[in-house]
């Protein structure tokens, strides 16, 4: 959300790609895209590329942040520098390390980490291009890595973000309705149970549009979804007949 | 017919506690990506880390050595611990063991016992998932992999399998099948296909136990019999005998150190053999 733009961000009731207000960018979801990975995962959605890993369960370093009792989850989420229009700045910045935060607590939440105590969970979620809602991309994303890494998890999670353009709610906001629209908001939700695990929220909304967006987002749980269990079950049929990964 | 189940799908409607599944409202959920059968009930994850058991045969490589013994890599999350006390001779980093877990502490801590060092031969790593279907019912598996290959083939829980034989390559490759396709139906057909059994030679083959040339030669029960203390060339108790003679420290009796600070001030009263001082002793107060 920023500066209210001049043009228009919805013409003729489609909006500036072409889509429907309820209407998803294409996405596209590989698993074990990376071999020296636990688990991995490639997502696309529209022009978003995204790269998730995870390793683990290992040792954990620093030790003193073991917990006896459970595994530790940790997230890294980087943009690539070269993701942006303008060339960025490689390293965590402020806006990575707060959304690094808000997944690994989402994930924290779904992670069965009493089964694997003293030991580390890492997530890296690293964002190649970016195009708007890359933090639900990510989240979606890291959540096939996890079940490709055989993490016992209690759900699969799906992310996906709503907002409001041109005093209308819409969904998975792409970059020019993210910068210039009146609300951005990003939602995670437990799709077998519709609980929520992340919500954060830009902009300004009125409580019957807020209303609307959830429905919107529940909405769009289960289309992305199948599309994550498509992902892994294409992994486990191209696994057989991948020749041995020796090390 | 098994179908591919992903974390959060209904299971069972009844509870059952398992690593791979977590349960709630008295219901059964998947918690990995697995096949289940509903008919049989029987859940197969298709990844996930070795969780260590009382028991379980596990192959390892020694990462270290500690005071109390040495540190060893099972290629899962935790280390294994193997106590020297009581081992016939030294291991070295970087030997490779197949040993016995025989305890795992409340925080994961992985004492091994029965150590076994492999020479030769080759270990490959599998998921530690497949290792049941590696061994299949009552070793049928195993015992046609082992027949059909004319291979030792030690399987570790922790998905290392060691392998020694005349038909090394063929053994890899097969299990390295078995890993790949486990999750697939018609696995031991498949199998049965690549090593080029005869069909009617298979049901020998499944019901004959192969005992390796390592099981045969595991000497069960060694520590209690000999009880340590051999020579060394046997290879018995290590660690007393290369210490040198004992040094002798004389009489160490609590009533002589007290005879030096009562001496000067009370010399007199005192009897003739208390107050005499010894050498040593008498000195250093």
């Amino acid at each position: 959300m920023g500066t209210p733009s001049e043009q228009p961000l919805i013409v003729g009731g489609k909006r500036l790609d072409g889509r429907a207000m309820d209407e998803l960018r294409p996405m596209t979801i590989k698993a074990g895209v990376l071999n020296r990975a636990n688990g991995s995962a490639f997502l696309t959605l529209g022009r978003n590329k995204v790269m998730a890993a995870v390793y683990g369960p290992k040792e954990v370093f620093p030790k003193h942040e073991t917990d006896p009792y459970k595994a530790v989850v940790r997230c890294r989420y980087l943009m690539a520098p070269f993701s942006t229009d303008d060339h960025g700045r490689s390293g965590p910045n402020r806006r990575s390390r707060e959304i690094s935060m808000v997944i690994k607590e989402a994930f924290a939440n779904v992670v069965v980490a009493e089964v694997y105590p003293k030991t580390a969970i890492e997530i890296y979620i690293e964002i190649l291009e970016s195009h708007g809602s890359t933090r639900v991309a990510g989240l979606t994303a890291a959540a096939v890595a996890l079940a490709n890494a055989g993490i016992p998890m209690r759900d699969l999670l799906v992310g996906v973000s709503i907002g409001k353009i041109d005093g209308k709610v819409a969904v998975d906001m792409q970059k020019e309705e993210d910068n210039f629209g009146q609300a951005d908001m990003p939602i995670a939700i437990k799709p077998t149970t519709g609980e929520i695990v992340l919500l954060q929220m830009d902009g300004k909304m009125t409580r019957a549009e807020f209303e609307q967006a959830l429905d919107m987002a529940y909405a769009k749980v289960d289309e992305i979804h199948e599309l994550q269990v498509a992902a892994l079950k294409e992994y486990f049929d191209r696994a057989a007949l991948m020749p041995q990964d020796v090390e | 017919m098994a179908k591919l189940v992903t974390p959060g799908d209904l299971l069972l409607d009844r509870p059952v506690r398992n690593p791979y599944t977590f349960v709630k409202d008295e219901k059964t959920y998947a918690a990995v990506v697995g096949m289940f059968d509903p008919e049989q009930g029987r859940f197969m994850p298709i990844k996930g880390s070795y969780l260590p058991m009382v028991g379980d045969d596990v192959i390892g490589v020694i990462e270290e050595e500690k005071v109390i013994g040495y540190g060893i890599n099972l290629f899962s999350p935790y280390k294994g611990i193997l106590s020297s006390k009581g081992l016939r001779f030294p291991f070295e980093p970087n030997d490779i063991l197949i040993t016995q877990v025989s305890e795992v502490s409340e925080v994961k801590d992985i004492w091994l016992s029965r150590p076994m060092k492999l020479v030769e031969g080759e270990i490959i790593n599998i998921a530690p998932t497949k290792v049941s279907r590696v061994i299949g019912k009552h070793s049928s598996m195993l015992n046609i992999l082992k027949a059909a290959t004319k291979c030792d083939i030690l399987v570790g829980k922790n998905g290392l399998i060691w392998i020694k034989g005349p038909n090394q390559q063929k053994a890899v490759e097969a299990i390295g099948k078995i890993d790949r396709e486990a999750h697939l139906p018609g696995l031991t057909d498949r199998i049965i296909e690549f090593l080029g059994v005869k069909p009617e030679d298979v049901a020998a083959m499944a019901a004959q136990p192969q005992r390796s040339s390592y099981e045969s030669s595991r000497d069960e029960g060694q520590r209690e019999e000999r009880g340590g203390f051999g020579g060394r060339d046997r290879g018995g108790f290590r660690g007393r005998d290369d210490r040198g003679p004992r040094r002798d420290y004389g009489d160490r009796s609590p009533r002589r150190l007290e005879v030096p600070r009562e001496a000067p001030a009370s010399g007199q009263s005192q009897p003739a053999e208390q107050a005499q001082p010894e050498q040593g002793s008498g000195q250093s107060y």
